[in-house]
């Protein structure tokens, strides 16, 4: 049987839940039988081929995350998200209860900051939008909330899609924090 | 009430007549979800959670607010009734800023409980993000309003059950927030910081800093116990983790005697280290040295043996029976003196005095009321006592008897207005004239015809000759309209009840106490064959000590040794002006302060968590401590010291 | 001719990075940057929350390294409270923090790092990952994932999660180890002490087989900056600050750590988001020094076990004046610092008093500032806040482990970068020798980048006059 192709990205997000997978253990070497990891962060290709399950971790929270959000739903047939920063906006969505000029300014006016340093503004940065989870962005198929998702229903959601199905966590595995 | 039949889900089910469709769901074991309800509190119909089918009616209805009939037909779990509640969920997720992954409550929340139940694991709404504010002034108690659902439980257990009235809604609509007094911060207001706020608060909105992150409750070992901390003698749920104190919550919180006070909820939480980890003998230096038990022993038996008579011994009355019993026998035959007293000893001798003269030399104790007797009064008194301070659950029922029954109030205090939001009457007697008081209105009672003639007993009349309105406002230095009101307001009453403490009994004047008795004797206002009279005792074991005979006193001069058993007992200047100037002093403590610094020999003592035993609370109930703790290892309890000593003086005690 | 390439992102590292190399006429190397594009707030959001919350808040910041801020922030939490933590207390978080740090250090060399070295630098893309290892090399794959398994289980028997556990509290842990997760791990840790000894043997061959290559492989001067206990060894959870210059000097030694700022600074640079840190008193950027592995080997006189010493001296003696330069040697560093901190676990759970209930201690006061610094793995981590009365934040500041090394890695891109890119070639091998060059620090750019966003790694070759000619996204 063909592998299944997968894909994956992390937004603003802090690797938890990709950490979470890899905390499969044993389980990750079975699942290297089933699954074929394309571009991912932990894996050196670098754009996005057409993919079976497409998987994102954190929140968009700047316009080039929109792309890379585009750019995966595009491409995959099914895309699952992780965390609680991808399902609800998570921790990194705290930032919205401020301007984005308080949160540079104390940045780059902190005690240990070199006095009358300016706040960069090279053209290289992405410009920042409002914090929000992947669903108002782009269409999910599937969701494993979690700060991070315990690795059981990570697995519990591959091993759904693995046999066809569209997985909804089921109460008892499901956890927000 | 009659019985009536309902079909729940395609099921007959019985219930009774003015219960809500809520009630008989639950008492028939349908699971309706809700937020705003709680068992004991009124019902609001604020979340919508529990909102049901019921048939003639329009639109879903919230069961908990929906009075139930003979004959409805209803349904609870309908496809259509569960995504409302689903979406009820993700209005509220949105409407603030709920982040689960690092509140204190996660795991122990109703709000996040119903979220995975409704397997909620996305948003159909945008997020509002509004800035709110962390109220988190007080020393106790946390309002982070970000986590709020505004259900309200925290308004209605603050008012219904706690008759503080601190907390209500402010502003409106989307703007809407749970407010202390005029908006306050809590630690600045009207609260009593009693906790009951937190307790049923149903997110993690409402938390205690005390307790933070320490357990979540299935974690934790529950022991229900009694608090040590005064003589009500309430009733607590211990939660314990690894052997540690992790929060306390009161098992009925709903009961009229249920709520706790943040002695028991939260003080009990807090260990004021060091703790006293090995005995300590003064050594040739005149430094505390540690040592083991044998030779601190040896050194304590020296020492009575040398200062054989000039010894005293003192106990806490936060101590069980059982452990007081052993000390009494250990006073009288190691220590080989009669003179032994409690730390508030000097009070209960007063009470008892004046219980004896009032009785004509009887001995009952039982003379006074069970304080449940407080919520029924529709006129209390409170004389030279501050129940919010010393007793708050005293307090707490003034207040409900004071917001519910709308009972008169009147403090008699040349100080304090004990309850200054709800006093009717403050009445400053001059120091020292609170006998004239007292038997004025007395005489006024008698004299408005108040009571039936044929009550009165013989001689009193006569003997209250000189307490006529005139000479009693003389003496008092208070108006005599003031003294005909509070006449008036107890003498009408159909049920009065005084409540008397620390600030009428440091007079050390048995004869005040007798005067309250007669006063509530001549009003008629007895329950049975007690009293409506409550005396305020401080310390969880007050009655229990005295009935042991510990309370004898300490006659004549300072005792030139002295024994004090002092467990946990919070140290004050009182006990300390008591202990200074002693040649000898023995420490057996749990603590170490500045008591144990000016000890010859500390002894290490068991907290309230590590003891068990009987308290007899101050109205003569019998109630049991439970060991909540295990003792550290390697230290040694009470008993085991106590009798280690006696066996080395070659004396053998017995408890009984 | 202009030529702008961007490697974006940049993979096999946490979080995000781009790179852009300006050529000059030549078709040689001008300069090379490494921008960070990502700022995620956590020092501006945190205001208004309780201390009591943010070693919870903080482990957010990073998912590999969640410990490592969980702890700082405890420890800031300790000296707010101003208690001393209990004998047990105290245990307990060291290990979890030498768990985290035997986890963090097999998933970046197994997971991470491992297939450059054991299929190549130039091998082929699709296979040059932990899949790749698994399917060719299993039993290094299996050890690595044993490795990896056996820190976060003490960290899940502590916290009861892996990632961003409930385990330190202000003031103490909160939770007892039990005899029996003590037992198991006794059981296990010599068989890890040994899988350990077995990847510092893999790197240390490695170097020694590509000795000249790992020499000259971005090797540059810098000082460098560690924690060291009051032996001069390696210390990662207390001690004191030590600062040494490229040639070994000492500049700066028993510093207490809640003295940092006296040592430290940070510049900013208008291209990147992230800041760059320098020791104070040499300014910017003469003061840049490295952290982690390699800067705390470099500082320390040597390791508190014996088969991590013996490996210490072995390792010192690639250097002179007691300073290994070269960035690869981060990686054998890195090793030695498993082996280290594995022995550091058998060390501590043979000590029964680790099971001790008494955990945390209680206090009602409240200091207006705290700081808790920590060595993370990828370096030296603060914690710094200051809060009101009543235990509300009222500023942060974080200096975090990854940022100390931004002048480093923007210095390692530009070595690589010049002594591959000549005449304007660049192939996809060269691309990833950038890459291997940022690895050697195993950056951690969530952290460091505790601000919001990403940080994409391009490569961008530009001409001398900034135009971008190619971009190749990694």
């Amino acid at each position: 049987m063909a592998k299944v192709k997968v894909a994956s990205a992390w937004l603003d997000a802090c690797a938890g839940c990709h950490m979470s997978f890899l905390d499969l253990d044993e389980a990750l070497i079975d699942l290297a039988d089933a699954i074929e990891l394309t571009a991912t962060p932990i894996t050196d290709i670098k754009e996005f081929p057409p993919v079976d399950v497409g998987i994102i971790e954190g929140a968009v929270s700047n316009e080039h995350d929109e792309e890379v959000a585009k750019k995966l739903r595009a491409n995959c047939k099914i895309l699952m998200v992780w965390g609680d920063c991808a399902c609800f906006g998570g921790i990194v969505s705290m930032r919205n209860l401020f301007t984005t000029e308080e949160i540079l300014q104390r940045y780059y006016s902190t005690e240990s900051t070199a006095k009358g340093s300016n706040i960069p503004s090279s053209e290289d940065l992405p410009p920042l939008t409002t914090v929000r989870p992947i669903n108002q962005v782009v269409k999910v198929d599937c969701y494993v909330p979690g700060c991070p998702p315990n690795p059981k229903a990570i697995h519990y959601a591959l091993a759904e899609l693995l046999e066809g199905r569209i997985p909804v966590l089921p109460s008892e595995i499901m956890r927000f924090d | 009430m009659s019985e009536i039949t309902l079909t729940i889900n395609g099921k007959q089910v019985k219930g009774k007549e003015g219960d809500t469709v809520l009630e008989i769901c639950q008492a028939n074991g349908i699971d309706v979800p809700t937020l705003c309800h709680l068992d004991g509190l009124s019902d609001v119909g604020a979340c919508r959670m529990c909102v049901v089918e019921i048939e003639k009616e329009r639109r879903p209805v919230p069961s908990c607010t929906y009075p139930a009939r003979d004959g409805l037909v209803v349904k609870t779990d309908t496809e259509q009734l569960e995504r409302y509640r689903r979406q009820i969920l993700e209005l509220i997720f949105t409407e603030r800023n709920h982040f689960c992954m690092f509140c204190e409550q996660s795991g122990d929340c109703e709000l996040q409980k119903l979220a995975y139940r409704y397997q909620m694991d996305n948003v159909r709404y945008p997020y509002s993000f509004p800035v709110l504010p962390v109220d988190s002034i007080s020393d106790y108690v946390v309002i982070d309003h970000n986590r709020c659902i505004l259900c309200g439980r925290c308004i209605r257990v603050c008012s219904e059950i706690v008759a503080s009235h601190t907390l209500d809604f402010g502003n409106r609509g989307w703007k809407t927030l749970v407010s202390a007094d005029l908006e306050q911060p809590l630690g600045e207001s009207s609260c009593v910081a009693c906790g009951a706020c937190v307790q049923v608060c149903p997110t993690g909105a409402i938390f205690n800093k005390v307790s933070l992150y320490k357990g979540k409750t299935d974690e934790c070992r529950q022991i229900t116990t009694v608090c040590p901390a005064c003589g009500v003698g309430c009733e607590l749920n211990v939660m314990v983790k690894d052997n540690n104190l992790v929060r306390i919550e009161a098992p009925r919180l709903a009961e009229p005697r249920g709520p706790l006070c943040p002695m028991g909820r939260f003080e009990l939480l807090r260990q004021t280290p060091p703790r006293v980890t090995s005995p300590l003998v003064r050594n040739e230096q005149g430094k505390l040295e540690e040592c083991i038990l044998d030779k601190a022993t040896q050194v304590v038996v020296q020492k009575l043996s040398e200062m054989k008579g000039s010894f005293a011994s003192i106990a806490s009355t936060r101590i069980p029976s059982e452990t007081l019993s052993l000390f009494r026998n250990f006073s009288s035959k190691a220590i080989g003196s009669d003179r032994i007293d409690t730390l508030d000893g000097e009070s209960y001798r007063t009470i008892a005095e004046g219980i004896r003269q009032f009785q004509n030399g009887g001995k009952g104790l039982d003379i006074e009321c069970p304080i449940g007797e407080i919520l029924d009064a529709d006129c209390i008194l409170v004389v030279g006592a501050d129940p919010e301070k010393t007793n708050p659950i005293v307090g707490t029922l003034v207040r409900r008897a004071v917001s519910q029954k709308k009972a008169k109030l009147v403090v008699i205090d040349p100080l304090r207005d004990a309850f200054p939001l709800r006093t009717d009457l403050w009445l400053r007697p001059k120091a020292g004239s609170e006998g004239a008081l007292l038997n004025g209105l007395a005489s006024i009672i008698i004299d408005k015809g108040l009571v039936k003639q044929e009550k009165v007993p013989a001689g009193l009349v006569s003997a209250l000759s000189k307490y006529k309105t005139v000479e009693a406002s003389r003496s008092t230095g208070i108006a005599e309209e003031s003294l005909e009101l509070a006449a008036e307001m107890y003498g009408r009453a159909e049920h009065g009840v005084i409540i008397y403490g620390e600030g009428l009994l440091q007079r050390n004047d048995a004869s005040l106490v007798t005067t309250i008795l007669n006063l509530a004797k001549l009003t008629g206002n007895l329950v049975g064959n007690r009293l409506r009279v409550i005396s305020l005792k401080a310390g969880a074991n007050s009655r229990g000590a005295w009935e042991l005979g510990l309370a004898r006193g300490i006659k004549q001069d300072k005792p030139k040794g002295l024994y004090l058993l002092l467990a946990d007992e919070p140290v004050d200047e009182e006990l300390l002006n008591r202990v200074k100037g002693v040649d000898f002093l023995v420490v057996q403590a749990s603590y170490h302060s500045p008591v144990t610094s000016m000890a010859d020999v500390v002894l290490p003592s068991p907290i309230w968590a590590e003891r068990e035993g009987k308290y007899v609370a101050m109205d003569g109930r019998v109630v049991e401590l439970k060991r909540v703790l295990q003792p550290r290892e390697g230290l040694p309890q009470d008993e085991e010291i106590l009798a280690g000593i006696a066996q080395k003086s070659g004396v053998k005690l017995s408890s009984d | 001719m202009t030529r702008k390439i961007i490697i974006e992102p940049v993979t096999r590292i946490e979080g995000h990075g781009k790179v852009t190399i300006h050529l000059d006429d030549k078709g040689n190397v001008d300069k090379a940057r490494l921008h960070v594009t990502q700022v995620r707030g956590f020092e501006k959001f945190c205001e208004g929350r309780l201390f009591w919350e943010m070693p919870l808040i903080t482990a957010r910041i990073c998912g590999i390294c969640p410990v490592s801020h969980h702890l700082a922030s405890a420890k800031a939490g300790d000296a707010i409270l101003g208690v001393e933590l209990t004998p047990t207390a105290e245990m307990l978080r060291r290990l979890i923090h030498m768990a985290q740090l035997v986890q963090s250090h097999a998933l970046h060399f197994f997971h991470l790092a491992s297939p450059d070295f054991l299929f190549g630098m130039d091998a082929d893309p699709a296979k040059r990952n932990i899949m790749g290892v698994i399917a060719e090399m299993p039993e290094i794959a299996k050890k690595g994932v044993k490795i990896r398994a056996f820190g976060q289980k003490i960290i899940e028997a502590l916290g009861d999660k892996r990632v961003h556990p409930n385990a330190a509290v202000p003031g103490g842990m909160a939770k007892a180890l039990s005899l029996d997760k003590r037992g198991e791990i006794l059981n296990q840790v010599d068989d890890i002490i040994a899988d350990c000894q077995f990847a510092v043997d893999l790197i240390k061959d490695y170097c020694l087989q590509h000795s000249e290559e790992a020499a000259s492989f971005a090797s540059f001067r810098t000082g460098y900056l560690g924690l060291v206990d009051t032996d001069g060894n390696v210390e990662y959870y207390d001690g004191t600050l030590r600062l040494k210059d490229s040639k070994g000097i000492t500049l700066e030694d028993n510093v207490a750590s809640k003295n940092y700022l006296s040592i430290i600074e940070e510049a900013v640079e208008d291209w990147s988001y992230l800041k760059f840190p320098y020791y104070k008193r040499m300014g910017y950027p003469a003061g840049i020094y490295r952290v982690g592995p390699l800067g705390r080997l470099n500082v320390a006189d040597g390791c508190d076990t014996p088969l991590a010493n013996k490996e210490f001296q072995n390792f010192k003696s690639l250097g002179s004046e007691g300073i290994v330069q070269p960035s690869l040697y981060y990686h054998y560093a890195r090793m030695i610092e498993m082996l280290n901190t594995a022995e550091k676990i058998k060390q501590l759970v043979q000590d029964e008093l680790i099971c001790s209930q008494e955990i945390w201690v209680n206090s009602a006061k409240i200091n207006r500032e705290g700081i808790g610094v920590i060595e993370a793995p990828r370096g030296t981590l603060v914690h710094h806040y200051w809060v009101d009365a009543s235990g509300k934040i009222e500023k942060v500041n974080l200096i975090v482990a990854t940022g100390h090394n931004n002048s480093a890695m923007n210095r390692a891109v530009y070595e690589v970068a010049r002594e591959f890119i000549k005449d304007g070639k660049v192939t996809e091998g060269i691309l990833n020798r950038v890459e291997v060059a940022i690895r050697c620090y195993d950056p951690c750019l969530s952290c460091s980048t505790h601000a919001l966003g990403q940080m994409l790694l391009e490569v961008a070759i530009c001409e001398p006059d900034g135009n971008v000619q190619q971009v190749l996204r990694s």
